[in-house]
């Protein structure tokens, strides 16, 4: 007999509020109902009454953890449209400011993953861990979490300490080592995380999934390399890419993200020029475009479609998170797994309700 | 008359000092996660503040099957505690209080119709019929080889396990039930609070969960002292020393089952945990028990 099973909109293993209904038997779920919507907050009709620069702070707060690719992904839309070229010094900020925010956010997300199967040890060691990063980011831009760091042009500020980041950057790849060694070598990690989630890359290709919960399943897929953007393509890092398609091939996928990110770092660091890193004066008014920028979130491709009208504020803003394409697949993994496996199974694909509510 | 108020004086102060070492277990598991963590007597502080809070239950709860719970849950847990303490009453008698305790935690779940309660008691049954039969593996072998049916006589014995080694079986099959009687991680699998939100016990509040966390405490307290008494505490220590040394050994043994085993692993699922207690403790409690049967017969 089966019945249903409330997982959230309010649950504890839910960071934010989104509803999917469980249809169990025994303890296997069988089917899966969303509904999504929770936190909407019409975020792109507001920014059709708002101007170009008092948007930045309100695409900024579409989501918490991931709010410098939001601006990053709406300046490059608004850039494309004014026809501007960002200082170099500029770009490479952003590609730090945008790395630190990826070492964040998937220690994060091993965090809450390992709360989520009650390694509660694992939990509070990465979550100390990931503090240095927030100190950094924190030193940068004034800000833990909504870092205002872009501005139309550039950035709002410079790096003027990169030693204080490389310290930091060593101090960090240590302790991941121990997190990676805990993760791969503990048997009862990996009793939670193997076989779990199980995708093919042919489901995964189907479903549409995007970013490190596709290349979990051996499919080598980054806007960084296949759309370049900012100035990755002169930075030398590689794609992580894991074949196994279950839950630990996606944590090993984000364990090697996050050395790859401290690697991008370090060259960023070294390689970035001196002088200005914002164009000074930003005309107010855009001419008539419709311009689209991709950039690599850490949750995978955000996509910010943009139609301009030659005023001051855009005629629509379109936003495309990963987390919308990602859910989907989420369904059809979830159904046959257990109700022990569902907080776990909602959480992997790190999904950003209020990105994807708005 | 005196024994009477020795009773009375205990039944206050044991439930204050299980209280206690639940405090210092979460300060122990603060340290190990690198926390400062609460004060140790955060848990007398939460069970006096859950009795002031007004208590709000489902219209439908069934009220008869929660008091019944509460108070098998209670008494399971309170009376193994006076009498390991007091090393009196017998052996069985605690083993079938003991797993009675288990029966309130179901009869609470079934007094809600929440989903996360249901899914919780049948965690919770099926995860006692995999480790209780360890449990009572555990038992029937110490008395098997020590040939003490009453806990008056087993403490009147040397240090247990060193006069009889053959009680190692016993005391492992103790290690394994410890950490999923008490309900910690890796085992805690009826309660898994990021999965369904304390399972049996998500409807209850105030008076009511203070009763459910005492017992808990309760429960964990006469447990180790059990295992102490039993296998770890020598013989002829009376008086103030027997309290010392008995309130040590629980502590140690409190770090070593419950902190570090609940710091060392993910919480495993029902499957995983039910495979594991009818394969790995099953099979020594069957092996020990033909090993000690072999070796020592049924001469007890």
């Amino acid at each position: 007999m089966s019945y249903k099973f409330p997982l959230g909109p309010f649950h504890p293993s839910l960071e934010e509020g989104e509803y999917f209904e469980l249809e169990i038997e025994g303890e296997v779920i069988k089917e899966v109902k969303m509904r999504i919507g929770v936190s909407h907050r019409g975020i792109e009709k507001l920014a059709t009454k708002k101007n170009y620069m008092q948007n930045l702070g309100l695409v900024e707060r579409v989501c918490g953890i991931c709010s410098m690719h939001h601006t990053w992904a709406y300046v490059q839309a608004v850039e494309k449209a004014l026809g501007l070229q960002v200082p170099e010094r500029g770009e490479y900020i952003r590609v730090i400011v945008g790395e630190l925010e990826r070492l964040h956010s998937h220690i994060l997300w091993f965090g809450l993953g390992s709360h989520a199967i009650g390694f509660d040890s694992l939990f509070m060691f990465l979550f100390g861990i990931r503090e240095a990063v927030m100190d950094v980011l924190e030193a940068i831009s004034g800000n833990r979490v909504n870092y205002a760091i872009n501005t139309i042009g550039g950035t709002r500020r410079d790096i003027k300490d990169p030693d204080m980041i490389l310290k930091m950057l060593d101090e960090l790849e240590k302790n991941v080592a121990k997190a990676v060694d805990v993760v791969i070598n503990d048997k009862t990690f990996r009793m939670r995380t193997e076989g779990v989630g199980k995708m093919t890359p042919e489901q995964a290709y189907e479903w549409g999934v995007l970013g490190p919960t596709l290349r979990g399943t051996g499919i080598k897929s980054d806007i960084r390399i296949d759309a370049p953007y900012s100035v990755y393509p002169e930075i030398e890092f590689e794609v992580p890419v894991v074949d196994g398609g279950d839950i630990f091939a996606r944590a090993v996928v984000r364990a090697l993200e996050v050395l790859e990110s401290i690697k991008i770092i370090r060259q960023a660091l070294k390689k970035m020029p001196s002088g200005p890193y914002r164009i000074p004066r930003v005309p107010p008014v855009v001419a008539p475009a419709e311009t689209i920028a991709r950039v690599e979130a850490p949750r995978g491709e955000l996509i910010y479609h943009l139609i301009s009208n030659g005023t001051n504020k855009p005629h629509r803003l379109k936003i495309r998170t990963p987390t919308i394409m990602n859910l989907p697949a989420l369904a059809e993994m979830m159904k046959g797994a257990s109700i022990a496996d569902a907080p776990l199974l909602v959480l992997h694909v790190d999904p950003c309700m209020s990105c994807m509510d708005r | 008359m005196n024994i009477y108020i020795t009773y009375i004086v205990l039944g206050l102060l044991l439930p204050l000092v299980a209280l206690l070492y639940d405090g210092i277990e979460r300060k122990m598991t603060a340290r190990i996660q690198g926390r400062v963590g609460p004060p140790i007597t955060q848990s007398w502080l939460d069970f006096v503040k859950l009795l002031t809070k007004k208590v709000k239950l489902p219209e439908d709860t069934n009220m008869l099957m929660l008091f019944s719970g509460l108070v098998l849950m209670f008494a399971g847990a309170f009376i193994p505690l006076i009498m390991v303490f007091m090393r009196k009453g017998d052996l069985i008698l605690l083993m079938y209080l003991m797993v009675g305790g288990t029966l309130g935690i179901l009869l609470t779940g079934l007094a809600f119709r929440s989903p996360y309660s249901r899914v919780g008691v049948s965690r919770e049954m099926q995860m006692a019929f995999a480790y209780e039969i360890s449990f009572i593996f555990a038992i029937v072998i110490t008395i098997m080889v020590t040939g003490c049916r009453t806990l008056e006589a087993c403490s009147a014995s040397s240090i247990p396990l060193i006069k009889w080694p053959l009680l190692l079986i016993p005391f492992i099959l103790f290690l394994f039930v410890a950490p999923a009687k008490v309900g910690v991680v890796p085992v805690d699998i009826g309660e898994a609070e990021s999965e369904i939100a304390e399972g049996p016990f998500v409807e209850i509040g105030g008076r009511y969960l203070a009763i459910a966390k005492l017992s808990k405490s309760m429960k964990m307290l006469a447990l180790m002292q059990l295992i102490t008494l039993l296998y770890l505490l020598p013989a002829g220590v009376t008086g103030v020393w027997y309290w010392i040394a008995s309130f040590v050994i629980d502590g140690v043994l409190v770090f070593f089952t419950i902190s570090v085993v609940r710091n060392a692993a993910s919480r495993i699922k029902i499957d995983q945990a039910v495979k594991f207690y009818a394969t790995v403790p099953l099979a020594i409690g069957i092996i020990g028990l033909v090993i000690v049967y072999l070796m020592r017969g049924w001469g007890m």
